[in-house]
């Protein structure tokens, strides 16, 4: 026996090895995870600040539909239970399999996707990559076969696969669901209230209708003002010796460190503007702009609590974050609440931010407003003839900064309209 | 070229692609770990004990909170309704205080005075909204039993929702005083809050701990961080509630840190006109 052995050494160390590295191929090909995890993980190092917000905190779907068994369709929100977040954590603890492609291509077989009966679909307010999606929910599904996502659709009949819908090419992806439990999903939904809704694909773009006029209450909201000092501060901050100058001009103040960062500060309506010529070869590739830019959000030391992720320009290179309420967007026209982040091709890094910020919601009280529905709306519009400058419509919450009391504000719901690529008021275009 | 060789040269081949993708792996797995979160409060808790500061075990566990809203139970409020219903005892309501004195003193031991006072609570007729409070063993001593009315899941850590049992030296129940917050009202969609262990680091790295000194507890709950002036409402918020003792003085002192977003508590809240928001 030992002989046999002593002989043949050669050939069983040489199946060792071979085994050996069949084994680690295997890991390294079946879940690619860890590298990926590790890639992440040091991002979310640099970020220094106490804030519980993650980064898949910040890019949250926002809006959570529930379609029922005939077919008919509510949108879900509540002023207590936060729905998208007690999913999030259900679906953290789902192990995802594998993915494949449903369809591409075919609006009717996407919007049939969007309307599928007795499921829950989670919305995403503009694409996100599914890098995000896989780090929001704690998945490694594959991403070279899945691009972009703008819907998560969870049937609630016992299937176990869920949906991944992307707007661009109405692609639809299947996913498997080798484990996770439907039946919490389920049961998270009792407690919410309902605004029925439904969904058309309108200049080629799936858009959220309501068909029916609903009710939505008013909310008051203590804002919240940064230090200028502590803001330019975090901005202008950097390891090298430079003496960072500030000149006053009419009402505006400019920071600038000398070489290649300009801080524009708007003493009189409280916006910055932030820029930075970095070279080419430093700018942050487009597939990492998502995490550099949550990154860069907590370095600054923006309160986040209520910050989400909100649209990304088509080079994917410039993503606006707003304010959200109960679900509900909150637009401002000076852009309070809201921040841009760009990195251009060419390597400057802009940002587009405001000293204020909504954070300790108010007791006031919340006389009920009546929205009108927006087949009422659309048809107004097409009244003015601007229908083809429109690109999309949501509802939210409207935040005048023009009130008399500057420390409190009232949030009221209406409707957005995304006019010439800015979103604007529906009354304004009526005009 | 024989056998032998090639075989030589396979097994040396397939060695190194072991030795070089393995190790890159456990390598990479390494990284994540010693990069971590974790491991820059790891680094910030070695620094607190090198300060002689004391803790037990600190959760990493992320929670989450409410914005309320409630106001304080006053003339005619809640609270002086319910005490209509009070037995076997005197008492009095001033000033959104309900003072109160036992008939008969109440006999407890030592180990069973929780358990006493918890069946007193249940009994309408000796504690109005009984069943809104629950046992606090941190504000408790060997004198007064306090018991926190409950918000969420949560104590509220106030003077607007207490009661306060007085225990005599004969180890005797002999009356309380009661404060309830009513109206309660959830003001924002439930959030994540920052984990115990986070609350700790922060008022370490803000230099709000002392050297030498020891945390007794931490516990999340909720206090108050505005007035306003909707129907006298204020406005709680989930708050690390830190207690520390000086080890050479021996003097306590309590740090306030806000859970969403880690600032210190301000000792008296801020007052809100909200007059303009209400269409009154």
């Amino acid at each position: 026996m030992m002989r046999k052995l002593k002989s043949n050494w050669q050939s069983i160390a040489l199946t060792v090895v071979v085994l050996l590295s069949l084994f680690i191929s295997w890991i390294v090909w079946t879940n690619p995870f860890p590298y990926e995890g590790a890639r992440h993980e040091s991002y979310s190092n640099n970020q220094s600040q106490y804030t519980p917000q993650s980064m898949g905190d910040v890019y949250l779907p926002t809006k959570a539909i529930e379609t029922n068994k005939k077919g008919s369709q509510n949108q879900l929100h509540s002023p207590k239970a936060n729905l998208i977040l007690s999913v999030k954590r259900e679906l953290e603890s789902w192990k995802l399999g594998r993915t494949n492609v449903v369809k591409q291509n075919n609006s009717d077989v996407y919007l049939s996707y969007l309307r599928r009966r007795n499921s829950l679909m989670l919305t995403y307010p503009d694409e996100v990559p599914s890098s995000v999606f896989n780090e929001t929910f704690s998945q490694s599904i594959d991403t070279d076969r899945v691009n972009q996502i703008n819907h998560i659709v969870i049937p609630l009949n016992g299937q176990h696969e869920i949906y991944l819908l992307g707007d661009h090419h109405y692609s639809v992806y299947r996913v498997r669901v080798e484990k996770g439990n439907f039946s919490h999903i389920r049961r998270l939904l009792t407690s919410m209230e309902q605004i029925p809704v439904d969904h058309k694909i309108i200049n080629g773009v799936a858009v959220m209708m309501y068909p029916h006029s609903f009710e939505l209450p008013e909310l008051g909201y203590q804002i919240t003002a940064q230090n200028i000092d502590t803001l330019s501060a975090s901005l202008m901050s950097t390891n090298q010796h430079t003496t960072i100058t500030a000149n006053k001009n009419g009402n505006e103040t400019t920071y600038t460190d000398g070489t290649n960062r300009r801080l524009i500060y708007n003493r009189q309506n409280g916006t910055l503007k932030y820029e930075n010529y970095l070279s080419k070869d430093d700018r942050e590739s487009t597939s990492q702009i998502f995490s550099h830019f949550y990154n860069k959000l907590t370095a600054i030391g923006m309160p986040l609590d209520n910050l989400r992720y909100d649209e990304v320009s088509e080079q994917g290179r410039r993503l606006n974050y707003r304010a959200y309420v109960n679900s509900f967007p909150i637009f401002n026209s000076d852009g309070y609440g809201e921040v841009t982040l760009e990195s251009t091709s060419s390597g400057n890094e802009r940002y587009w931010l405001s000293l204020y910020s909504l954070q300790v919601p108010l007791p006031i009280d919340h006389q009920m407003v009546k929205l009108p529905s927006s087949t009422e709306v659309i048809n107004q519009l097409h009244a003015t003839n601007r229908m083809r400058d429109i690109k999309d419509l949501r509802v939210g919450y409207i935040w005048k900064s023009n009130s008399v009391n500057n420390h409190v504000v009232k949030l009221v719901p209406t409707y957005f309209i995304k006019y010439r690529g800015h979103w604007v008021e529906y009354t304004e275009l009526e005009k | 070229m024989n056998f032998k060789r090639i075989q030589w040269i396979f097994i040396l081949a397939f060695l190194l692609f072991d030795i070089f993708v393995g190790s890159s792996l456990i390598l990479e797995t390494r990284f994540t770990v010693s990069n971590g979160q974790q491991n820059r409060q790891s680094t910030v808790l070695k620094e607190m004990r090198n300060d002689s500061i004391n803790y037990g075990n600190l959760s990493n566990k992320q929670q989450t909170g409410y914005y309320i809203a409630g106001k304080r139970s006053t003339d005619g409020g809640v609270l002086e309704q319910e005490s209509d219903k009070l037995h076997n005892q005197n008492f009095r309501f001033t000033s959104g205080t309900l003072t109160s004195e036992f008939d008969k003193p109440i006999k407890v031991s030592a180990d069973n005075t929780v358990q006493r006072i918890n069946r007193l609570l249940k009994n309408k007729r000796m504690i109005s909204l009984g069943d809104h409070y629950r046992y606090n063993k941190e504000l408790s001593d060997k004198n007064t039993i306090v018991y926190t009315q409950v918000l969420e899941d949560k104590p509220l850590i106030s003077n607007d929702g207490q009661i306060r049992f007085r225990i005599n030296s004969d180890h005797e129940v002999t009356g309380y005083t009661q404060t309830y917050l009513q109206d309660v009202e959830v003001l924002r969609q439930r959030s994540n809050t920052i984990s115990q262990r986070r609350a700790i680091t922060w008022l370490y790295k803000h230099n709000q701990i002392p050297n030498n000194s020891r945390i007794r507890w931490a516990t999340l709950s909720y206090s108050k961080l505005l007035n306003t002036t909707t129907d006298d409402k204020s406005v709680y918020v989930p708050t690390w509630i830190v207690e520390i003792k000086t080890k050479n003085s021996g003097a306590i002192q309590q740090l306030q840190v806000n859970a969403f977003n880690s600032t210190v508590m301000k000792e008296t809240p801020d007052s809100v006109n909200t007059n303009s928001l209400n269409n009154k």
